[in-house]
């Protein structure tokens, strides 16, 4: 018994707050509307001249990137992976720029030209500084 | 949901304004109306969760249909203090009684029994189970039942 006069006033309950569907804006809904529509356009005037060019050049690309659907994934992975691969690229340019010689005369210098296989007591044969030319013939007596 | 004249229009403008950018994003996965009812709901609940209990009940008109109403007729002619109660007494009350429910079970009771909207479009509006939408109008009806007790007796 009980249960059925719950269920009879959450039924009451229910039309009560059905009743406020009859709730409208002061002045009418055409009214309204007019006033929302002029509000939403102002400040959408304004929100467009406060951004930067940068942050609507970037809303543009993201909205332009949002439609390509699913295979926006891929896309951007793509792009992840040129855009990092171009920087390794850039990157290794930069590095062997810095490791190479610089450019000019090499500074030379005068070695002992001994043969492999001569002694230590066979230079003395050479010339007065044991220094011979390379490009001397050298002819082994036999 | 608000209560508010000066809050609803505020969030109003920010919805529209939200979905005017996100307007692309939209891939027709749901109804129009749905995916915009969706943002609505979720920037509401957001800013009552920023505003707590501070607020400023705000009363609206009420269209003169309404003592045309086969409810209205029903519930001034069955209870006195229906009967006694002007139709802003009634309205505020009402009101008042809403303001009592959590933000999530306003929501409910708004799209439910204000809107007239199916259980299935509630929940995929607030991402929630059908399950949850029934188990939230069932503990809101049963708080609004006490609230306005005195009127439906």
């Amino acid at each position: 018994m009980s249960d059925s006069t719950s269920d009879s006033n959450l039924s009451e309950v229910q039309k009560l707050i059905r009743l406020k569907r009859y709730e409208q804006p002061p002045r009418g809904y055409d009214a309204y509307c007019e006033d929302f529509l002029f509000e939403f356009q102002q400040r959408q005037r304004v929100e467009m001249l406060r951004r930067s060019s940068f942050s609507l050049w970037l809303e543009k690309v993201a909205s332009w990137f949002w439609g390509f659907g699913t295979s926006k994934w891929v896309w951007g992975g793509a792009a992840a992976y040129a855009s990092m691969m171009m920087f390794a690229y850039l990157n290794q340019d930069s590095g062997s720029d810095i490791a190479e010689e610089p450019v000019g005369p090499k500074p030379t210098t005068l070695a002992p030209s001994v043969p492999p296989g001569e002694s230590q007591q066979d230079s003395g044969k050479g010339g007065k500084d044991g220094l011979q030319p390379v490009s001397a013939p050298r002819f082994k007596e036999l | 949901m608000t209560s508010n004249h000066e809050d609803t229009n505020d969030i109003l403008q920010e919805v529209f304004a939200k979905a005017y950018r996100a307007l692309k994003r939209f891939q027709g996965k749901s109804a129009f109306y749905t995916w915009i009812y969706a943002i609505a709901v979720n920037m509401s609940l957001n800013f009552l969760k920023k505003r707590g209990r501070r607020r400023k009940l705000s009363l609206d008109d009420v269209d003169k249909g309404i003592e045309n109403d086969k409810d209205f007729i029903e519930a001034t002619s069955k209870s006195d203090p229906v009967r006694e109660a002007t139709i802003n007494e009634l309205q505020e009350r009402l009101n008042s009684a809403m303001m009592e429910l959590s933000e999530d079970h306003r929501a409910v009771v708004t799209m439910f029994d204000i809107q007239g909207m199916p259980h299935a479009e509630i929940s995929e509006i607030l991402g929630v189970s059908e399950g949850t939408v029934r188990s939230r109008l069932f503990y809101a009806h049963r708080q609004l039942q006490t609230y306005l007790g005195d009127f439906v007796k």
